[in-house]
């Protein structure tokens, strides 16, 4: 069954991807964006949750009130339990890294590890796009 | 003088005995090895690390994987089984990638409060053959029942390097 939604976290993905696109270009001298902790912490973050929600969409579509308690590690559990052993462990790190990027102030977080954390999305979202995750 | 070599725990690998053998040994004398082997992870897990085969087993924050393992005898059969098996892997079938060691960290995620443990590698390989590397190993060696209690890192040794060795003491 598909729900019409009024937001698409896939556009989290996509800006994601346009801006590290912008900022990886050198020589893209439109590109105003400043390659900053903040900028890095923001786009994990909002890699993070453009897979959390969809597969929260899949799984987990318009849970509400006590259903909603600990829904990461439950759509976690339930990726586990369901044979995607390797996208329960690929949600984990982006979870865990997405918890440094907002809450840690004593770790670093360079361009390397946004580019890294957005090869996993880029990986999974391909996975849900493609069918092989329902 | 010559100093003597630093006491080493060396963890033996019962799992892959032929079953030709097993007909030979009771189950009683099977139990007791595997107590006896829990018990020595338990031991290696204190000390904070323990050698199986050519791969040294580093544990982080050993004391809370202690407090979370000790009272939990699915969850150190678990660990125990995930190591051998990974082990396994990496000196048969991926033979020839240059790792030596293994962490195993304790995890406690801030929102939700969950606590697990992670069992990592880090290759030194391009992100594509390391993602590909992760996923063949996720699905060979977990379990539907691990929940949020075990998780497998298979990473690239930057990314190792910048998130969890830069500050680690």
């Amino acid at each position: 069954m598909s729900f019409t939604r009024s937001f698409d976290p896939r556009e989290f993905y996509d800006l994601v991807k346009d801006s590290l696109d912008c900022v990886l270009d050198r020589n893209n001298e439109e590109c105003s964006v400043k390659n900053t902790q903040a900028f890095h912490r923001t786009l994990i973050s909002r890699t993070y949750y453009s897979v959390f929600l969809r597969l929260r969409d899949i799984y987990f579509p318009y849970t509400s009130g006590s259903l909603r308690e600990n829904i990461h590690s439950k759509l976690i559990n339930y990726l586990r339990n369901n044979g995607y052993k390797d996208i329960a462990d690929k949600l984990q790190i982006l979870r865990k890294i997405r918890n440094q990027a907002d809450y840690d102030l004593d770790i670093h977080i360079s361009e390397k590890i946004v580019e890294f954390v957005f090869k996993i999305a880029q990986k999974i979202h391909e996975k849900i796009d493609e069918g092989l995750i329902y | 003088m010559k100093r003597s070599p630093r006491p080493s725990l060396v963890l033996l690998d019962i799992s892959h005995t032929s079953p030709f053998a097993i007909n030979y040994i009771s189950k009683q004398t099977i139990d007791e090895m595997t107590k006896f082997f829990h018990k020595l992870l338990l031991y290696g897990i204190s000390y904070g690390r323990i050698y199986l085969k050519s791969y040294s087993i580093h544990f982080i924050n050993n004391e809370r994987i202690l407090s979370l393992i000790k009272d939990n005898p699915v969850l150190l059969n678990r660990l125990y089984e995930l190591l051998i098996d990974l082990v396994d892997e990496l000196s048969n079938s991926l033979k020839g990638l240059p790792v030596n060691d293994i962490e195993v960290e304790y995890y406690k995620d801030l929102e939700e409060r969950f606590e697990s443990i992670i069992v990592r590698v880090c290759l030194e390989k391009p992100i594509d053959e390391v993602l590909n590397i992760w996923s063949e190993l996720s699905n060979k060696l977990m379990r539907e029942t691990d929940g949020t209690y075990l998780f497998l890192e298979i990473l690239p040794k930057s990314f190792c390097e910048q998130v969890y060795h830069s500050y680690r003491v």
